[in-house]
């Protein structure tokens, strides 16, 4: 909504390694996609040419995805581009708007660390190695634990941008 | 706390903790979550119920497309075939008057076969044609309307993101959404062509001195054709069946990156980051709507709300025109300050019920989920198309919503035009099945 103030430039991660981990699911989000990308590419390419078609590689192209949009939404989190409605917090009363917007917040804090917290169990229920990807053979503890780790970091986010640690540079986003 | 809950009759504990959460400004997709989880412990089920349909759901092989249509957009106004395209919309139509009005909506439809986004085929056309415009002396918000109304065309255009996720989440084709868009994608093109033209002649805004000639035609065309087969290649192989719409969506990109890097050599490896991180956030904000709102839609028919919504309408008109009209004109006022996507992904497992009830296809209502979408792009106080044309023509807000107002008007005739002729949305995809 505001953008970054003064005092929020202040706070912004000073040592290189810090600016870094500051970035890094983006870093680790575009990444995957570009692998993503590639095997998906490959797909095409294999069944073209060789009329092959492989069911291990449409199951990591799933959990590839997953891993993306996941991070893309703790990435979208720390840029705060997540889409709400922006004319809701007009309907206060001027001086109760940051009192509002505090609350909704602390709700959404409230909801991430809730959905890390269920997160766990559905990591935890495939933890015995039951359920498994049919093909790869791969434990599905592997494509789940990316819902805590999501929703954990963008608690984690919201909390980070809340007290002023915001992107240098802000990027304006098309959706639809 | 949960005792109180329970208390509660779950529609109102369900839209009501919705509504509150998002007035609250907590984004919309968090906000169903929420609201499924409150119901979700009311109820005493149990809480792992919502990360699991949040992980089925967006573990979806059609779902994968959004983030490669948008990566594919990005490339190829980056890497230079955007200006191609309009170079070759010019030298078909630059000579008439209005002639760099109708250069503009031709450019968009050409860029919406590529890309599935609105703001997006603004920003890629409207940066060249909103100054060229200018700078034969249309008037700034003008300009910057008439580019706002011909991005609209990318989502009706094939491909289409919104199609892409009404597909998913209503569980229609989305190869038959992308060929049913087809006839009044173009039809809404050349209706906005002419509408231009004529709104350029009662302004007086001339055409380019620029003769038309066969030589000059068939220059642009060739310097196109890299950005002319991108379509062909991407529909063809869609519409062909050779393609699967992710698989097209990955070619696109591909083919947008070779392009833009070995043949206009334009693309630096910079833009190629800039559109993977916009892919990745599109993507990541964009398919969690979708994930989180899945236990919500289950909720919904748990406790058979659209069936209840149904049998309401039902006994009060069942007139398909009448309905769609009234739910036309809601997702109008919605589109005004609600995001399109988040819209579709609210508002399909509720309406779908309904108008299938009615015996109205799915596909046609996919259409007009999409000409609506258009409209809500062009609305204030959230119009996302406005919002790109006004930085890129300089004027206000109000400026350019007053200059759009007669490309509204015509978008809601075309609306109605499509509500009352299914053919329209439906011929194509029948005589393709």
């Amino acid at each position: 909504m505001s953008g970054p103030s003064p005092a929020a430039r202040a706070s912004r991660p000073r040592t290189p390694l810090l600016r870094w981990l500051d970035r890094s699911e983006e870093i680790l989000g575009v990444a995957l996609l570009v692998l993503l990308g590639v095997f998906l590419t490959a797909q095409v390419v294999m069944r073209f040419t060789l009329g092959l078609g492989y069911s291990w590689m449409e199951e990591i192209i799933r959990m590839l995805f997953i891993w993306v949009i996941f991070l893309g939404a703790v990435a979208a989190m720390r840029r705060h581009l997540h889409i709400r409605v922006e004319a809701g917090l007009l309907l206060f009363p001027r001086p109760l708007r940051p009192v509002a917007g505090w609350l909704g917040d602390l709700l959404l804090f409230g909801f991430c660390i809730a959905v890390t917290w269920h997160g766990i169990e559905l990591v935890m229920s495939s933890a015995d190695g039951s359920f498994r990807l049919q093909s790869t053979g791969v434990s599905m503890f592997w494509p789940y634990l990316i819902v805590p780790i999501s929703f954990g970091l963008q608690a984690l986010r919201l909390a980070l941008w809340r007290f002023g640690v915001r992107p240098e540079q802000e990027i304006e986003v098309k959706h639809a | 706390m949960i005792e109180l809950l329970a208390g509660i009759p779950i529609t109102p504990l369900l839209f009501g903790s919705f509504l509150i959460l998002l007035i609250l400004g907590v984004p919309i997709a968090h906000a169903l979550g929420a609201a499924t989880l409150l119901v979700l412990y009311a109820q005493g089920i149990p809480g792992v119920f919502l990360p699991q349909t949040a992980f089925n759901t967006t573990d979806s092989f059609p779902l994968v497309a959004v983030p490669f249509f948008v990566l594919a957009g990005y490339l190829m106004e980056y890497g230079g075939l955007s200006l191609r395209l309009v170079n070759l919309a010019s030298a078909v139509i630059g000579h008439v008057t209005g002639g760099f009005a109708c250069v503009t909506i031709l450019a968009c439809m050409f860029f919406a076969a590529m890309s599935g986004s609105g703001p997006a085929t603004v920003a890629a056309i409207g940066t060249l044609m909103i100054p060229a415009m200018t700078r034969v002396g249309y008037k700034p918000a003008f300009a910057g309307a008439v580019a706002s109304t011909g991005g609209t065309l990318g989502i009706m255009i094939p491909p289409s993101n919104p199609m892409i996720i009404y597909g998913v989440v209503g569980n229609v084709s989305v190869t038959q959404l992308f060929i049913a868009g087809i006839v009044p994608g173009l039809l809404t093109g050349v209706i906005l062509i002419a509408a231009s033209w004529w709104l350029c002649r009662r302004y007086g805004f001339v055409g380019g001195d620029e003769r038309p000639s066969g030589k000059r035609l068939l220059r642009a065309v060739l310097d196109a054709r890299w950005a002319l087969l991108a379509p062909v290649i991407v529909l063809g192989g869609i519409y062909g069946g050779v393609f699967t719409p992710t698989e097209a969506s990955v070619v696109a990109a591909v083919y947008g990156l070779l392009v833009g890097v070995f043949v206009y050599r334009q693309l630096t490896w910079r833009n190629v980051y800039k559109a993977l991180l916009n892919a990745v956030l599109v993507g990541g904000s964009v398919t969690i709507i979708v994930g989180l709102a899945s236990g919500f839609g289950r909720l919904l028919t748990q406790y058979q709300i659209p069936q209840q919504l149904a049998a309401f309408t039902l006994d009060w008109s069942r007139n398909p025109f009448i309905v769609l009209m009234i739910i036309n004109t809601g997702l109008i006022i919605i589109g005004t300050f609600m995001e399109t996507l988040a819209t579709i992904i609210l508002l399909t497992p509720i309406l779908l019920p309904l108008v299938v009830a009615l015996g109205v296809d799915p596909i046609h209502f996919g259409i007009l989920l999409v000409i609506t979408s258009e409209i809500g792009f062009l609305t204030p106080p959230l119009g996302v198309n406005l919002f790109v044309a006004m930085g890129i023509a300089n004027v206000t807000l109000e400026q350019i919503s007053k200059a759009v107002i007669p490309f509204i008007i015509i978008l809601t005739l075309v609306t109605v035009l499509l509500t009352a002729v299914p053919e329209i949305s439906l011929w194509l995809p029948r005589l393709l099945r």
